[in-house]
């Protein structure tokens, strides 16, 4: 993903973060990443996984749906489904 | 899914990119590895997804032709899973892959190609991945 997407300082939204296995790949290269799951229990998952304060940081990981995203408008570099659509 | 597109669309700024990143829903191999390389067992059959993938693509492909997004780059590329034993593949597979369907002939010729390895056999699913990637329109 790294040769295609250009991660570096960008705000990103992950929609479908599922346990964050993915999000923990990218997010120290971003300037912020939001990741979203509509399912709890991944969202427990994902938040217990953070990795060290550093990258929890700059994470935030919410319980949300695809179609109604606690998200400003035009607030983001990238929008990524992985898995998810 | 156009609702997730259209949401999509919405938290990006003018530029921005949406990526998609998926497995395809084709026949995979499943191998059993040694020392002295892999072995193909057979194929697991994946195709209970296609409708699923075949409705992405056509919102996608509806997103792209009222020019809501802009086509960018496209990969295709493997990603492989790996498991130390033959039962915890089928464990995990029946958990995370409910739709995958292991032929009688691929599980049996796994275990075979296991017994002929020894305890060294690891097994291997390589997954055809697509990453594709959508500009929002930078003028809209």
């Amino acid at each position: 993903m790294r040769e295609v997407v250009p991660l570096d300082d960008a705000r990103v939204i992950e929609i479908g973060c599922g346990d964050g296995r993915l999000t923990r790949k990218y997010a120290n290269q971003t300037r912020s990443a939001l990741a979203i799951d509509v399912d709890r229990l991944s969202v427990v998952a994902a938040r217990a996984l953070l990795p060290g304060m550093r990258l929890a940081s700059r994470v935030d990981i919410a319980q949300a749906a695809a179609e109604s995203l606690p998200a400003r408008r035009e607030s983001f570099d990238l929008a990524i489904f992985a898995w998810s659509l | 899914m156009v609702h997730a597109l259209e949401q999509a669309w919405q938290a990006l700024r003018p530029g921005g990119l949406l990526v998609d990143l998926r497995p395809l829903s084709l026949d995979s191999p499943l191998e059993v590895m040694g020392a002295e390389g892999e072995q193909r067992a057979g194929l697991v059959d994946m195709s209970a997804d296609l409708p699923d993938d075949r409705a992405v693509d056509e919102a996608i492909n509806a997103a792209v032709r009222a020019e809501v997004f802009l086509p960018r780059e496209v990969r295709e590329f493997g990603f492989a899973y790996y498991w130390q034993t033959f039962d915890g593949m089928l464990k995990y597979t029946r958990e995370k892959w409910d739709t995958a369907v292991f032929p009688a002939d691929t599980l049996t010729a796994a275990q075979a190609l296991q017994a002929q390895i020894g305890s060294t056999a690891r097994f291997r699913i390589v997954l055809p991945m697509h990453l594709a990637t959508y500009e929002r329109p930078r003028t809209r």
